[in-house]
């Protein structure tokens, strides 16, 4: 059972130069994936994930209250990453007035990769969107994600 | 899509395990063996391979470096391969890359996971 977020999990699942994916499945058991604009910290063992409309139309079926659900966070400049796993405690539409800050977000992601040699307007165009979904989740555990000898460790064991 | 496969931007991983909790990781290589098979690079996958022998099923998403296109790929784990042909190729390429972000002792190749596509979809179609 999580008691907190750690400290340096909280910067990369907030980061902005933080590269954020959501997965789920579907009845099936078919694994889904979307790409995330960014993750907020609600408390401290829920967060909420911000899905470009784009990237939820498959989704959104699948993301019903109570449905395990993992989030992987990866720093793009120290590949330092984590992943949480918990369930979904509420799925909507985001509020009018918080889409800018996410296509901010998504902006300043693209000039951080500029370093990296990629196209910002082209990361952009990507990954904003006019419409977001708000997916709200319980955190139950954290995992060490970062490539190395270790990659997979439960830390809130 | 063959650029999208080259690990410039990392493929992203999702396996769900066979009570329906999903895992996600990056992968460093996505290898193109056949009209219908990929190869996968298995370096630190521990709750994913878990997942893989429970349900084989796994979503990839890949990304092209200069457009950012991108593309799902529905996929079913068929074998795994410690050597061959495949498995040599991939090793020399994901050397090449790992020694571009100067981590190669980070990047040894397990193994190879070769999967059938079942499914491919453009997410988005690119930026120019």
């Amino acid at each position: 059972m999580l008691n907190s977020l750690p400290k340096n999990v909280v910067t990369v699942l907030t980061n902005y130069y933080s590269a954020v994916w959501l997965s789920c499945c579907n009845a099936d058991k078919q694994p889904m994936i979307a790409r995330l604009s960014s993750i907020s910290i609600i408390d401290s063992d829920t967060i909420r994930c911000y899905i470009p409309a784009k990237f939820a139309t498959e989704l959104l079926p699948a993301l019903i209250k109570h449905a395990p659900v993992s989030v992987m966070a990866a720093c793009t400049e120290t590949f330092d990453s984590y992943q949480v796993k918990g369930f979904i405690e509420s799925v909507d539409k985001i509020q009018p007035e918080l889409i800018e800050g996410q296509q901010n977000i998504i902006e300043l992601f693209g000039k951080v990769l500029v370093r990296q040699g990629f196209s910002a307007e082209n990361l952009y165009k990507a990954y904003a969107d006019n419409d977001f979904a708000a997916v709200v989740i319980k955190v139950k555990d954290v995992f060490e994600q970062t490539p190395k000898t270790g990659t997979g460790t439960k830390i809130n064991a | 899509m063959l650029p999208a496969m080259q690990s410039v931007v990392p493929s992203t991983m999702a396996t769900v395990s066979a009570d329906g909790i999903p895992n996600l990781t990056y992968i460093s290589q996505v290898f193109y063996v056949d009209d219908n098979h990929v190869a996968i690079s298995f370096q630190y996958m521990n709750k994913s391979w878990k997942n893989i022998n429970e349900n084989p099923n796994i979503t990839m998403i890949l990304t092209h470096p200069v457009t950012i296109k991108m593309w799902k790929m529905n996929l079913v784990f068929e074998e795994i391969k410690y050597d061959g042909p495949v498995f040599d190729n991939m090793d020399m390429q994901l050397t090449a890359i790992a020694s571009m972000y100067g981590m190669a002792d980070r990047f040894k190749l397990k193994a190879a996971l070769i999967c059938r596509a079942t499914d491919i979809t453009v997410l988005y179609d690119g930026g120019l």
